[in-house]
């Protein structure tokens, strides 16, 4: 195996301070969580800062997620979930686990090991690219701590099996993000004609050092559109399939179809040609879902893409974008879209 | 609540109770906590519904289930928990405890299923399925409905509007009436209403058609008549309630009285205490509504043939104290052939029913009872309905009475000395559709003083008579044309654009003259966009006939017009077009057609090379069209094409007579300016004229402006005088000459094909800038002598550029074919 990330600490180093976190977690658990000390807040930010100067970004993310829902439970208790909290402590225990075994050099599973050290180019090359055709299909800001903005932008192939790629820019600090070099609402098409494609979790990222873009033609987003899932049962087995294991992120990002819109007082779902319900708003009168909400019932656009994540015990799409290739702009994306435009009408 | 979601709640509070252990502290956690735990989880697996879904084929996943898996895991759970709770070691119970989350976590996630839509919603998303829903309409339960209408229809408002009124009749009738207020919607609910029983269409129909809403009364009509029994006329006929109703109600009883006859009779007989066979004066009810209700009634009576009980019924309501009922049971006792007519006139004066009272007023007239003063009466308010209306009755009467009756009235319309009268009267009489009227009243207005009411009454001619009337203004025509007016304008576009292009197809001759109008106002304004795409086509198609007046407007005075004849001439071609056009020119040659044509942009080219072919004997005419600007640029093009010593004169002529001296000079830029022509017709003439000007020039080397020195220095080389040379020399080894005389310089040697300047050009060849090399490649080239050729031999081994030494190898080239 490689050797792994942390060239300013020799392995001792990082697997103490693993096993002191571990002690730390261990505890803060017996204590309990409720008030907790000053002391405790700023060794939690300790940790986080050792690891992450070591690149172990899993870890320091962790620490420093639950640092924050600690400062959250001491203002307002009460409303607090517990098992969050429980999530976060259980998650930062097996991801220190998984790091000890990692530096044993037993954790064969690259795409958790992509998880755990975050990007490792010289690792993740392996794989190149050639001349791939991409059609952007969403972009989204990301936040990591204060400093780090990203933009993930995704793409898909004119004609391929609905795999769906992500390609990262960090902003800059104090600088405007990068301009793409076409308009906003064209719709664009890249070539990514060098570059590799990096291990890790779908969407898997890719790192693209030569390209040329350029507007892409209709039958291209329809061909894109066809990818779409139309089973949301599908979804809900690969959802599952993708969240078991521990490290996989979140959310999961899919292209699908719909067949109808149902509405209760209370929630809004896509309905696919089963019958089957997702849903994509809890509050139908909201402004954000109100906006997407007429696009997608005006429209009828041929595919939605978007996030899928689960709240409590339900699947919960969050759209980024339509794409239609009928329309005027065939891939629309949403967030700039925004504004309020009243109340729908059938 | 079903299994599923019950299932999926314990899982969540399990999860929740394990994690909050987390927040409370590990340490301390009692074993009562735990104990609850424990339960949870054992209630769950004994749910009786896990063992039935356990064994559940794979079509059925969307019902939650806790498999064999999920199972084993919280088997773990439990047994995480017992380890728990019997050991007081932190490290371990924090061990177990992530454990029993992670567990949890992943039961959690395999619990995540996607629902599926009702049964009620399915139905309702397989097609919008109203039969469905107006099915559901009559049992209890609203909530269906509403859910199917919110989840099939998604109809948002409507939920709300249902939610405001709770009584569930009252909320399945307001769904449909607004499903039925909807104007796309509406007609799709009633075609799915169409399979119901003829019972359920009546019983909901009598709902709806009894509504005030207009399109709701419409639909329970619509739904009524689907219905097609006696006992829906019945309600048909007692259940109409407005005039909206009525109308379509009168509609239908014209379509099949018989049908009605009965019912109507029948049901006015039950308002009104009507008993068969007595004389008695009738007892109208007392109320205004119900009264209203007969006479509504009452006024659909003239459609229906009465039986003889129902005659006498209509007697008695003739007698009745009511003015409106009395009209109108005179008026169907009129219908039924039945009426003493003396009292119909008494009845009908104040009838409300416009058609009903024009009618009998007809009728009565007809009879000889009243004369055309009654009738007349009918125009005198400003309702144009009823104008149109009183027309519509009048026009079947036949052209020779029509005007009889109308006459007074057409007397006072159009001889009132005011203006506005006689528009306000014409407005009136527009309204007939009899052509006799039309040539009576329109013809006559169509030459009114006031454009305002001529045009209008020519529009209207038009409209009635098509193509008749455009005879009419064969004669008027200079007053639509010279007129700016609104009306006028809209006549012209109509007939512009709907009548010409009948005509032109069928060329008829009698039009030409407003052709005429049309082709010379057009082409005289130079509405070239209107003229090229509408009028042009249309003038073309005509073809021949338009040849004759084509040739008279070559004689016009206005420029424009003549030449858009000849060209149209030219275009339509044949025989006669060619004689209009030789008579024209009286015989010249086609230069005179060429000289006129000159600023045609589309036949200019020709033009000029007609022009040019006739040669310097054109010059003087050509000078002679000096003074009108249009000409002048195409003028110079000629005369620089002709550029011989002869043209020079009328090209100095052409530019003002500027002394000669002046135009060597290099004040050509100057001229140039204050005439706008082109550098090279004068530098063209001056090389034509060549040795008288090489003197001059070669002074003007000694100019101080660098821009005099570069145009000498490129004429000089174009004349190739050798005179010229020793003086270029001179000028080249001036120490501070711009880069541009010296590249001219060296171009003119070329020209010259001077050989001695080899010797004081070649150190150029490595000059620093690119222009001058280049320049000195191509003069060595021309040259080329032995030492000319080594030259660019040698410079050619030491360039590094790869587009100079195609240049240079070119160069090789020519010398080597000159040498």
């Amino acid at each position: 195996m490689a050797k792994l990330p942390g060239k300013n600490a020799s392995e001792d180093v990082i697997l103490g301070t693993v096993k002191n976190a571990t002690v730390f977690l261990a505890n803060l658990s017996a204590k309990g969580c409720l008030n907790i000390s000053s002391d405790s807040s700023e060794k939690l930010q300790h940790f986080s800062h050792a690891f992450r100067s070591w690149k172990l970004v899993r870890l320091s993310a962790l620490f420093d997620k639950l640092r924050q829902q600690l400062i959250a439970v001491d203002e307002n208790s009460k409303d607090y979930s517990d098992f969050e909290i429980a999530g976060t402590i259980s998650d930062a225990i097996f991801t220190c686990k998984a790091l000890k075994t990692a530096y044993k050099g037993r954790l064969d599973d690259v795409r958790v090991q992509t998880a755990l050290f975050g990007l490792n180019e010289k690792k993740a090359g392996s794989e190149k690219i050639d001349n791939l055709s991409l059609v952007k299909v969403a972009t989204e800001y990301r936040n990591n701590g204060k400093k780090n903005r990203y933009i993930d932008e995704f793409f898909m192939e004119p004609e391929g099996r609905g795999i769906i790629y992500r390609q990262e820019t960090r902003i800059e600090p104090l600088k405007a993000p990068p301009k793409s070099s076409l308009a906003q609402d064209v719709t664009a098409m890249m070539i990514a004609e060098r570059g590799y494609l990096c291990e890790g979790f779908p969407p898997r990222q890719i790192v693209v050092t030569r390209q040329s873009v350029f507007p892409a033609a209709l039958d291209i987003v329809s061909s894109v559109a066809e990818q779409a899932t139309s089973n949301y049962k599908m979804i809900g087995t690969i959802y599952k399939a993708f969240r078991s294991n521990l490290f996989a992120p979140e959310v999961f990002y899919s292209l699908i179809k719909f067949n109808a819109v149902y509405s209760t007082e209370d929630a809004v779902y896509l309905v696919d040609e089963h019958n089957n319900m997702l849903k994509i708003a809890d509050n139908t009168y909201s402004g954000n879902n109100l906006s997407f909400l007429n696009e997608i019932i005006y429209e009828k656009p041929e595919a939605v893409f978007g996030k899928v994540s689960s709240r409590g015990q339900d699947l919960h799409f969050s759209p980024l974008t339509i794409i239609d290739s009928t329309a005027s702009i065939p891939i629309k994306f949403l967030h700039k879209n925004l504004h309020f435009q009243g109340l729908m009408k059938f | 609540m079903s299994a599923d979601i019950r299932t999926r709640r314990s899982i969540e509070h399990i999860r929740r109770r394990v994690a909050s252990l987390f927040v409370t502290g590990l340490s301390n956690v009692s074993a009562e906590n735990i104990e609850k735990i424990r339960n949870s989880i054992l209630k769950l697996e004994l749910q009786p519904e896990i063992v039935e879904n356990s064994d559940m084929s794979v079509s059925n996943v969307s019902t939650s289930n806790i498999d064999d898996e999920q199972t084993g895991r919280l088997k773990d759970v439990l047994a995480n928990l017992d380890q728990f709770i019997g050991t007081q070691n932190g490290h371990l119970r924090f061990k177990l405890a992530t454990k029993m989350v992670l567990a949890l976590d992943q039961i959690s996630l395999r619990q995540i299923n996607t629902s599926q839509l009702s049964e009620d919603c399915k139905h309702c998303l397989a097609g919008n399925d109203i039969i469905y829903l107006s099915e559901k309409l009559l049992p209890e339960n609203h909530a269906d409905i509403e859910r199917m209408i919110i989840g099939g229809l998604g109809i948002v408002e409507l939920v709300h509007y249902v939610r405001s009124e709770f009584d569930p009749e009252s909320v399945q009738m307001s769904l449909l009436i607004l499903l039925l207020s909807h104007s796309t919607l509406r007609k799709e609910v009633l075609k799915k209403f169409k399979p119901l029983s003829s019972d359920k269409q009546i019983l909901l129909g009598k709902k709806l058609y009894a509504m005030r809403n207009r399109l709701v009364a419409e639909s329970g009509f619509q739904l009524l008549l689907q219905a097609n029994s006696e006992e829906a006329r019945i309600v048909l006929v007692t259940f109409s309630h407005n005039a909206f109703v009525t109308n379509l109600l009168r509609k239908e009883i014209r379509n099949s009285p018989s049908s009605y006859s009965k019912h109507l009779y029948h049901h006015i007989g039950l308002l009104c205490n009507f008993l068969p066979d007595s004389d008695e004066k009738l007892i109208l009810p007392s109320t205004e509504e119900e009264l209203a209700r007969i006479a509504t009634l009452a006024s659909l009576l003239y459609l229906v043939k009465p039986s003889p009980d129902d005659v006498s019924l209509l007697k008695l309501l003739e007698k009745t104290s009511h003015p409106v009922i009395r009209s109108y049971a005179a008026i169907a006792l009129l219908a039924a052939g039945d009426s003493d007519e003396r009292k119909l006139k008494h009845n009908i004066l104040d009838l409300e029913d416009h058609v009903l009272r024009i009618y009998s007023k007809l009728h009565l007239f007809k009879k000889g009872i009243i004369d055309n003063k009654f009738l007349l009466t009918e125009f005198n308010g400003d309702n144009p309905e009823i104008h149109k209306l009183t027309f519509e009755a009048l026009d079947n009467l036949g052209d020779k009475q029509l005007l009889d009756i109308i006459n007074p009235l057409v007397e006072e319309t159009l001889y009132d000395s005011s203006p506005s009268a006689r528009k306000k009267g014409l407005i009136k009489l527009v309204k007939s559709n009899s052509q006799a009227l039309a040539w009576k009243v329109l013809l006559p207005a169509s030459e009114d003083s006031d454009t305002v009411i001529a045009s209008m009454a020519k529009k209207r001619l038009i409209e009635l008579l098509g193509f008749e009337a455009l005879n009419v203004f064969f004669d008027v025509s200079n007053a639509i044309f010279s007129t700016t007016d609104k009306l006028a304008l809209e006549v012209r576009h109509y007939i512009d654009y709907f009548i010409l292009p009948h005509i032109a197809n069928a060329g008829d001759c009698r039009f030409t003259p407003y052709l005429n109008h049309l082709f010379v106002e057009h082409s005289a304004k130079k509405q070239k966009f209107d003229y090229d795409n509408t009028i042009k086509p249309i003038l073309l198609n005509f073809g021949e006939p338009l040849i004759p007046f084509l040739g008279e407007n070559l004689f016009a005075s206005e420029q424009d017009i003549s030449l858009a004849a000849e060209e149209l001439l030219i275009e339509i071609g044949g025989e006669e077009a060619e004689k209009a056009r030789a008579a024209f020119s009286k015989g010249a040659p086609p230069v005179e057609t060429a000289f006129r044509q000159l600023t045609n942009p589309r036949i200019a080219n020709n033009a000029r090379q007609v022009i040019i072919s006739e040669g310097v004997s054109t010059v003087p005419r050509l000078l002679a069209l000096i003074s009108d600007p249009r000409y002048r640029e195409e003028v110079l093009i000629i005369l620089a094409e002709f550029a011989t010593p002869e043209s020079f004169p009328a090209m100095l002529k052409l530019l003002g007579n500027p002394s000669a001296d002046m135009l060597v000079s290099g004040d050509i830029s100057i001229i140039m300016r204050d005439t706008g022509f082109s550098d090279r017709s004068i530098t063209r003439h001056l090389i034509t004229i060549g040795e008288p000007v090489v003197t001059c020039l070669v002074e003007k080397l000694q100019s101080d402006n660098w821009s005099i020195r570069y145009h000498a220095t490129l004429i000089l080389g174009e004349i190739g005088d050798s005179r010229a040379i020793p003086e270029l020399i001179r000028l080249f080894h001036r120490e501070d000459e711009s880069l541009e005389v010296v590249g001219a310089i060296i171009r003119s040697f070329g020209l010259m094909e001077t050989t001695e300047a080899v010797s004081i050009i070649a150190p150029h060849l490595a000059d620093e800038s690119r222009a001058i090399r280049l320049e000195t490649y191509i003069t060595l080239g021309r040259i080329g002598t032995k030492s000319a050729l080594d030259a660019l031999k040698e410079s050619l081994s030491k360039c590094r550029d790869i587009n100079e030494k195609k240049a240079i190898q070119k160069a090789i080239n020519e010398a080597e074919m000159r040498g």
